[in-house]
């Protein structure tokens, strides 16, 4: 089995885990308000750094939290999962020197970060749009199981650049108002930064990485189908051999798009036959995180639950007679159990994870 | 893991790289040049066969589509305009893997990864999981010549698209070459993915190559 040995994120929420997700209980992030009058969830000046230090460090407190040591740092292999790559930095040196395209080579970011620690493994980068994370621990874990690899960590990294918020902003898919999954008057996404890292190995913990899946939907480009989703959820729990009731709690990828949160609703019902589980949406408290939202949400999920609690939904008001999903607004006790991770995105890349939590 | 096919197709650019849309056995609307260049030589690759519905791809590029990007980041920043929504979209990685699938009718993973020594190892998990793989290798070329040459100095200006369709050890069907023996941890930087394409192009059976790449080796032994 496969298992969580630790994790870190630096968020809208702050840049130490333990601090950001005590903050759940009674603190609302806001986003900030750019310069274009976008709304957009943005890591505090406090905690921001220079793009390949934030990874660095990431990398070293999740390595950290893991206690492992400097010895065993060569064995551990690097899986990053990231929509923007390199454009963050591509963009910044555009700006000030009129270049607009620098430097694109992705691969250096893992080159560089494997120098910088002193990671002799295998190493590599997963681009998928909003799944990129989500899939990096799918194949982290895959890697693991087979034997190839013995130790792995696993860093989502999306930090703000013009390309991916213009872009949405072309499928007219941002709101200015409020994320607001599921509800009726839900208007769309509002985007966020993050970089977060978790480390999986054999070695036993309370977070077991039960199943994985990753599946492709063709119909649309741009719009999840419920019966594709509703695969990708059956194929996760074929893959942890686990039957829908043993779940406990679906954290969802609920963008608050119109189309999106439809499509997942349906996909739960389709799954989901005789009831629900509890639906917890997380994009309210750090934006979308987009290729990092993988990796970022589940990190801010497994804190909560070693803190002692499934965290509350937040921004639902109405329920949407096409969704018919009321996402949990009450905090509740961590209990042991089956929780399942969705996370889908462009291009039809559909992900879904199901980690077991034992206890403490 | 065996080779059971492979495509290498490789364009030095003295002008205008050839436009790969009508070369397709199947074209889709609204492609750019990266993914009609990722399809063509996906289509040589697989040819007439029906790839099993859970194939797994692994599209490798360090750079991805950079015309595309290019067109985007100007639209962004010197014309102060927002993209147009297909062009953004075509710069996401996820959407170059989508008419991948869609071209064979696929349902099961696909996956957009930084080199072509990060997706065999990945593939060789999925083989051994009785999974058929099919892994390219995409690198464009810049359409303004000059541009390019300024952005990647000393690199030549290569078209590539080169793909390998791997499976594990089917009975009743040829294989080319095996993988075997793979192991992290080399620190070679050539570009050994083409010699590995020259090698199954002109190699004679039972040769054996040994790929020595950045961080990774294997052996490919011809069939």
């Amino acid at each position: 089995m496969i298992y969580v040995n630790g994790y870190a994120l630096v968020s809208a929420r702050g840049g130490d885990v333990k601090s950001s997700v005590a903050s759940l209980h009674n603190e609302e992030s806001l986003p900030i308000i750019l310069d274009n009058g976008r709304k957009f969830y943005k890591i505090p000046e406090a905690f921001s750094l220079p793009y390949y230090d934030i990874i660095e460090k990431m990398i070293r407190d999740a390595l950290e939290d893991a206690a492992l040591l400097q010895e065993e740092l060569s064995e551990v292999a690097l899986f990053l999962g990231t929509s923007s790559a390199k454009l963050p930095l591509n963009e910044a040196y555009a700006m000030k020197n009129g270049t607009l395209i620098h430097d694109l080579y992705m691969d250096e970011i893992t080159e560089i970060m494997a120098q910088r620690i002193g990671l002799k493994g295998f190493r590599t980068i997963v681009s998928t749009a909003c799944t990129s994370s989500a899939n990096a621990l799918v194949q982290a874990k895959e890697m693991l199981e087979s034997g190839l690899i013995k130790k792995a960590v696993v860093v989502g990294v999306e930090l703000y650049n013009e390309l991916s918020l213009k872009g949405f902003e072309s499928f007219m898919l941002l709101t200015n108002n409020t994320l607001k999954p599921f509800d009726k008057n839900r208007e769309g996404i509002i985007l966020g930064e993050a970089v977060s890292a978790i480390v999986l190995s054999r070695k036993p913990s309370p977070f077991v990485f039960s199943g994985g899946a990753v599946k492709v939907d063709t119909t649309s480009i741009t719009a999840p189908t419920p019966e594709n989703l509703a695969k990708v959820m059956q194929a996760v729990l074929d893959n942890a051999k686990l039957s829908f009731s043993q779940i406990h709690v679906v954290k969802t990828h609920s963008t608050a798009t119109k189309q999106n949160d439809e499509a997942e609703a349906k996909a739960l019902h389709k799954v989901f036959t005789e009831k629900i589980p509890m639906v917890i949406t997380l994009k309210p408290y750090i934006g979308h995180t987009m290729g990092a939202c993988g990796s970022s949400e589940l990190v801010l999920f497994l804190e909560a639950l070693k803190q002692g609690f499934v965290p509350k939904s937040m921004h639902f008001d109405t329920i949407d007679p096409e969704c018919n999903i009321s996402p949990m607004l009450d905090e509740t006790a961590a209990l042991s159990g089956y929780y399942m991770f969705n996370y889908f995105g462009f291009g039809g890349n559909n992900s879904s994870l199901i980690f077991q939590y034992k206890g403490h | 893991m065996y080779i059971y096919d492979f495509f290498n197709y490789a364009e030095f650019l003295e002008d205008k790289a050839r436009d790969k849309k009508p070369l397709l056995t199947q074209k889709f609307n609204r492609t750019d040049n990266f993914i009609n260049l990722a399809l063509y030589g996906a289509q040589k690759c697989v040819g007439e066969r029906i790839l099993p519905k859970d194939s797994v791809v692994y599209l490798a590029s360090r750079n991805g589509n950079l015309n595309t990007t290019l067109k985007v980041l100007d639209t962004i920043f010197n014309q102060k305009n927002l993209p147009m929504p297909f062009s953004f979209l075509n710069s996401v990685n996820a959407a170059k893997l989508f008419y991948m699938a869609k071209s064979f009718k696929l349902e099961g993973k696909t996956l957009f990864v930084d080199r072509f020594e990060s997706a065999i190892p990945q593939a060789f998990v999925d083989v051994k999981k009785n999974k058929t793989v099919l892994l390219g290798y995409v690198t464009e070329v810049v359409e303004d010549l000059a541009l390019h040459t300024k952005l990647f100095a000393g690199l030549a200006k290569v078209e590539e698209s080169r793909w390998l369709l791997l499976s594990p050890k089917v009975e009743e069907k040829k294989a080319l070459a095996h993988i075997s023996n793979i192991q992290f941890g080399m620190q070679e930087t050539e570009e050994m993915y083409s010699k590995l394409f020259s090698f199954l192009e002109e190699g004679v059976l039972g040769d054996n190559f040994y790929f020595r790449g950045d961080n990774l080796s294997f052996n490919v032994e011809k069939l």
